[in-house]
């Protein structure tokens, strides 16, 4: 047996000498992820229309080389295939021609913005598009505006992309998400260019003045924004004492969508779901790794449309939610409290430690030192779980989960200080209060089964 | 160290990297995530190591943190369960790449570290900030589990 064992053991050795052809590729992925971090800030929007002004939002891409160079025999796509190879979903909808090619471009000021492609479904529009400028200069673009055809607001719930990515000539993305309504057939859109000016810490920010105004209407496809499949589930579970009920499953090629609705008895809020499908050859289709996660509702902290990548494509005639988690904020938990004037903070959860703040004019930058370990767990020294929410403040209020008047700027996470900032619009005032994204991570003792199809 | 000589350094551990993080989380593309983020961490911390010469064991320490989290993270979809040292004949049943991925946790580490990462006694009792004696006991025990007869140093 010990023979046996022996010469297994040097076959394993052999085996395991094998280096998977992605491990090449480690060391540029580090580069390039380190580059965008001095370079890069965090957006989102609020569930209501937008009138976004400057915003400044990140997209940071994970490549997956053996999708590209299976696409790089067709040139037309290859850059696509770079930009899309990040997200299953998204990489699906391009292997199945979900592709829209618009390739039109406007010049103004010596800069050209030209749309390339659009990859859309019901309810998120991603468009790919290419910045130069002749003069060689930086610059990043943002969106100003949505409007439908007869000049409302687009039910915008979300919106990311790689607006501040400097001297970059390649393929970028701006992703739109639609809430309850539908993408419509058209929209007209309007991005501002804006000249990055180095943030003297190695960073880029974008410069106050517009340097060129693009406006775009842009008429989609009926075929790849036609019905996606939706399932009535109307199935309830329950976590740590708290009742959610499933009641639809949309399936769009872009996305899955989890809808729950919450007990009126709980008392506590879900803030986020730890869950993937399944179909029956065991394909797993998980949370997404980044962009819009959730759906929050109206003036509550409650999430309800949770995100997962899409079995649109996946042929699967079974799929199978299963639940194992989920981090939930007790509806009485208190705020924390930032003192402006006297650089204090109260009421912070254990793990997180404020480092102090700096304001410019109405800006002003709330520091904390947390150890961040993944897209939404901090963990403590404790081995608790702990995270402020990134995204809202309050001014005034101190109930800041009714009163969600104010929208970040944006947050950042340093993994070398292990420091997070938090940029807030604080006005003339000297007080701002943070809500906590959740106060415990509940798992499940073995996973809850809804059956979807 | 500064991040080109670390460049240079972290090509030629890649794939000892990837084999120590496939043999604690058995799966190809966690191990793959793991050394990713690993390789990432320490070129962000590159300016922090001091001696160039505990490059190895500097950069194997993050990626064992890193498959700690992971491990942490992946709920339930552990591809394999721990055996207890006393299931003996479960762990003599398994194939041995199975068997290392049963141990239990604080003795398969020091397996993967001794015989699948190459670094000595020393080094590996530094890795994991244990004694010495602690750490040739735990590897006395895996051996003995796995069945293996292999040099203890």
């Amino acid at each position: 047996m010990k023979m046996e064992r022996n010469a297994e053991y040097l076959m394993l050795r052999e085996e395991l000498n094998h280096t998977q052809n992605d491990l090449d590729f480690a060391l540029s992925r580090a580069c390039t992820r380190l580059r965008q971090k001095k370079r890069l800030r965090m957006f989102t929007v609020p569930a209501r229309a937008i009138l976004a002004l400057a915003v400044v939002f990140v997209l940071l891409v994970n490549l997956s080389w053996s999708f590209a160079l299976a696409c790089s025999g067709v040139p037309v796509l290859s850059d696509l295939a770079a930009a899309v190879a990040f997200s299953p979903s998204l990489k699906a909808m391009v292997q199945y021609g979900y592709v829209q090619y618009f390739k039109q471009e406007q010049t103004q000021n010596g800069l050209t913005m030209k749309i390339e492609y659009l990859v859309v479904d019901q309810k998120q529009i991603n468009i790919y598009y290419k910045l130069h400028d002749e003069a060689g200069k930086s610059y990043g673009v943002f969106p100003e505006s949505v409007v439908m055809r007869h000049g409302e607001f687009c039910d915008i719930v979300g919106m990311r992309g790689d607006g501040v990515l400097e001297g970059s000539d390649g393929l970028r993305c701006v992703q739109l998400e639609i809430g309850n309504a539908d993408v419509p057939r058209t929209l007209r859109l309007t991005f501002v260019a804006r000249e990055l000016i180095p943030d003297g810490s190695g960073g880029f920010l974008p410069s106050e003045n517009k340097a060129a105004e693009f406006m775009f209407s842009i008429g989609f496809n009926p075929d790849f924004t036609r019905q996606a499949e939706v399932y009535t589930i109307n199935q309830s579970f329950t976590l740590d004492g708290q009742t959610f009920t499933v009641t639809t499953v949309e399936v769009f090629p872009t996305q899955t969508r989890v809808n729950l609705e919450a007990d009126a008895a709980n008392t506590s809020w879900i803030t986020e779901l730890f869950c993937y499908i399944e179909d029956e050859s065991g394909t797993r289709y998980d949370r997404p790794e980044e962009g819009m996660l959730s759906t929050i509702e109206d003036d509550k902290p409650m999430r309800n449309a949770f995100r997962l990548e899409s079995p649109y494509f996946g042929g699967g005639k079974q799929l199978t939610l299963y639940i194992l988690g989920a981090a939930l904020l007790d509806k009485d938990a208190p705020s924390v409290k930032v003192d402006l004037k006297n650089n204090t903070a109260h009421g912070l959860p254990d793990g997180i430690t404020f480092v102090g703040t700096e304001r410019e004019d109405d800006l002003v930058r709330l520091r904390f030192s947390l150890r961040r370990t993944g897209n939404l767990l901090y963990r403590s020294e404790s081995g608790n779980d702990v995270s402020l929410d990134s995204r809202y403040y309050s001014l005034s209020d101190p109930s800041v989960k009714t009163a969600r008047e104010n929208f970040q700027e944006y947050s950042e996470y340093d993994p070398e200080t292990q420091e997070e900032t938090y940029v807030v619009n604080a006005g003339e005032s000297s007080v701002v209060y943070l809500l906590p994204a959740y106060t415990r991570i509940f798992e499940a003792q073995s996973p809850i089964f809804i059956e979807i199809k | 160290m500064d991040q080109n000589e670390f460049v240079q350094r972290a090509q030629q551990e890649n794939a000892r990297l990837y084999r120590t993080a496939l043999l604690y989380l058995g799966s190809e593309k966690r191990a793959l995530d793991a050394v990713d983020e690993a390789v990432y961490k320490g070129l962000c911390a590159c300016k922090t190591l001091r001696e160039p010469a505990y490059f190895s064991t500097w950069l194997t320490r993050i990626l064992i943190n890193e498959c700690k989290r992971a491990l942490k993270r992946a709920w339930r979809e552990q591809p394999f369960e721990t055996l207890p040292e006393t299931a003996e004949a479960a762990f003599d049943a398994l194939p041995l790449k199975d068997a290392v991925l049963c141990l239990p946790a604080e003795l398969k580490e020091v397996v993967i570290l001794r015989y699948f990462s190459d670094f000595t006694l020393t080094q590996t009792a530094k890795l994991l900030n244990i004694p010495q004696g602690t750490a040739a006991t735990r590897q006395r025990r895996a051996l003995f589990l796995l069945k293996l007869a292999l040099e203890e140093e």
